[in-house]
């Protein structure tokens, strides 16, 4: 088993957190580690947007604690569009995160174009290291690569 | 590296991209500007989230005054939005044209109103370039929707587009096609004038100003991928940006008029989508493959329906909305478990340019959208009549999205009012000699429809003008 990577830049107060409100707002999302891929956008985002993005999940917490009723409270706010948007892109773009089995979104929804289904996704422009392993696992290796830059 | 050139043209897409390979083939020293990477058809595969990392613009939104935000889509790369598009490839109606003279003055060098056979010679030349053809290989999908349309006493018909016959109906479009078979002017004017070596081409070198000497245009200052700045000299600039960033590029070169951007028009967008009993396999096609013009024109309503499509999973999950907004948790996984289910309209509606691109004093653009009275019920009939044709072809659920922009046009207008306009009759900056604009901005009125075509008409008409050169600027 592929160990879980490092976290750039989520504690694991936030990671916590964040995983709860993947599980909320995708049920099922865990088991291919969406926090892995958040934690990398947020990684690539300049500065101020990486306070911004950090400060959507604290202000969430409380309420994915408490569960769906709660966050449902929260739901017309500009945070809970920003985290979701960030949960829905790392959960339908077919990312699984080392240690997780998967299977990706794709599988799931059947999204079956053949140009989609024979990619061998290479997720190092997040900075995180992907390998193809035996057995058509996409999994991804966290790595020490520079961090790119997201206006 | 070269420093001095006849015409330095900053952006790729549909108007640059035409203007720099028109140019260049007939011979003029032309340095094209990108901001975004040059990438080509082998670098292109069906994967959502690496290819609006790479070749789109960084999503940008807006409040749209009904509580609700306007998307702004675009692509940054060279080719520009042209390289990320449906490549739908319609001639502006005479009407749409016809708006023109009465929103800013416009005329022709014989002083009467410019009309589409203004156009017409230069669409010609376009669609001999693009090899434009009509799409009537209809899929099952597109099948399906025909026959809600036609329960509405409505037709779907084939578009015409800028694809070759070497189209898969892969759904691949937005991520760059990867056959060649969809025409950009990156694999088109671009490539033609480029790989003959006649065209200077620096993709991922972002213009930071205009430099404009004693009312008069003199180059450009760029910063190149590594971080280096670099001036450029040339005897003509055309800024051709896209109608969000051309404005902004000459307010922070302190250029000033009363026109730019103003009168920015959306011509927004929102796709609304059914679920069907049997796959439609809506992601497999030519993504835009009929359209419905029975309420093209204002007073029948005021808006074109195209079919067939749906976005890629990142985007279709994103934009689910129903009556009690964005969809989350167990009722969007359920929502988007039956992605091959689903079959969707773009419901695209005219407006009437009351947006505005502006430039805050802490240097951050800002868009101002407010959608009047008549706009906002256009939005709600094209609405409307999308989710009747779904539900008269056969869906048992019927969701949208939010809006969006991928036609922005107008936002340095041409006319012949200074007062009302941005540039003149020939793409040129009032008061500011040798400086042209060059892409959707200069479109006095949005059009009906896709404005791609248009956009490329209004390049190569342009470039005719710099190559005639009647104030011996590139002499």
């Amino acid at each position: 088993m592929t160990p879980a990577p490092a976290l750039r830049t989520l504690d694991e107060r936030r990671a916590g957190a964040l995983e709860a409100l993947c599980e909320l707002i995708v049920p099922g999302s865990s088991r291919v580690g969406p926090v892995v891929y958040i934690d990398a956008a947020i990684a690539g985002m300049p500065p101020g947007m990486q306070a911004a993005a950090l400060g959507t999940i604290d202000a969430l917490a409380p309420a994915a604690e408490q569960g769906a009723d709660a966050l449902a409270g929260q739901a017309a706010t500009p945070e809970f569009g920003f985290v979701r948007a960030l949960v829905l892109e790392a959960y339908y773009s077919d990312f699984v995160a080392p240690g997780k089995e998967g299977p990706g979104a794709w599988t799931e929804i059947d999204f079956n174009s053949p140009l989609a289904t024979r990619l061998a996704k290479d997720w190092s422009y997040m900075g995180i290291r992907s390998r193809r392993l035996d057995g058509g696992d996409q999994g991804a290796q966290a790595s020490a690569l520079p961090t790119p830059e997201r206006e | 590296m070269k420093d001095s050139f006849d015409v330095v043209v900053v952006g790729s897409g549909a108007g640059g991209g035409v203007v720099a390979g028109e140019l260049a083939q007939r011979g003029r020293d032309v340095l094209l500007l990108e901001t975004g990477p040059h990438l080509t058809a082998a670098d292109f595969t069906r994967w959502e989230a690496k290819a609006t990392h790479d070749m789109w613009w960084p999503l940008r939104l807006a409040p749209d005054s009904l509580g609700g935000m306007v998307a702004f889509l675009a692509g940054r790369c060279v080719g520009g939005t042209t390289t990320i598009n449906t490549k739908v490839a319609l001639r502006a109606h005479e009407r749409d044209v016809a708006k023109w003279h009465g929103e800013s003055g416009l005329t022709t060098a014989a002083g009467v109103p410019f009309t589409r056979a203004d156009l017409d010679p230069y669409y010609d030349r376009v669609e001999r370039a693009l090899g434009v053809r009509e799409r009537t290989d209809w899929t099952k999908s597109v099948e399906t929707m025909a026959k809600g349309f036609a329960a509405l006493d409505a037709e779907l018909e084939p578009v015409t587009a800028y694809t070759d016959v070497n189209c898969m109906r892969c759904g691949s479009c937005l991520q760059g096609c990867p056959t060649n078979a969809g025409k950009s002017t990156q694999n088109t004017y671009i490539h033609e004038a480029w790989a003959r070596g006649l065209l200077d081409l620096r993709p991922e070198s972002t213009v930071e100003r205009v430099l404009v000497d004693g009312g008069e245009a003199t180059g450009v200052e760029y910063v190149d991928a590594a971080g280096t700045s670099h001036t450029v000299r040339a005897g003509a600039v055309v800024v051709a940006c896209g109608a969000l960033n051309t404005p902004q590029l000459l307010i922070r070169s302190g250029v000033e008029g009363e026109g730019i951007g103003r009168n920015l028009g959306l011509h927004p967008v929102r796709l609304v989508y059914g679920l069907f009993d049997e796959p439609q396999d809506a992601h497999m096609v030519y993504p835009i493959t009929a359209h419905c013009m029975k309420h093209q024109h204002d007073e029948d309503g005021g808006y074109v329906l195209e079919a067939t499509t749906i976005q890629d999973p990142i985007s279709f999950a994103t934009t689910l909305c129903d009556e009690n907004g964005p969809l989350w948790g167990q009722p969007l996984v359920d929502a988007v478990k039956r992605f091959r289910y689903w079959n969707g309209i773009l419901a695209m509606v005219n407006d009437e340019n009351s947006a505005t691109v502006s430039v805050g004093d802490d240097g951050a653009e800002r868009f101002d959208v407010a959608f009047n009275e008549r706009e906002r019920k256009r939005l709600e009939d094209a609405f409307a009549f999308s989710r009747d044709v779904l539900l008269a072809a056969g869906a048992k659920q019927v969701l949208w999205t939010g809006l969006a922009s991928t036609h922005v046009q107008g936002s340095c207008r041409m006319g012949d009012d200074p007062a009302r306009s941005a540039v003149d009759r020939n793409g040129e900056v009032h008061g500011v000699k040798r400086l042209f604009v060059g892409d959707s901005a200069v479109i006095p009125r949005t059009l009906s429809v896709n404005p791609s075509l248009t956009i490329m008409a209004l390049a190569t008409r342009l470039a005719d003008h710099l190559h005639a050169d009647p104030s011996g600027y590139l002499a």
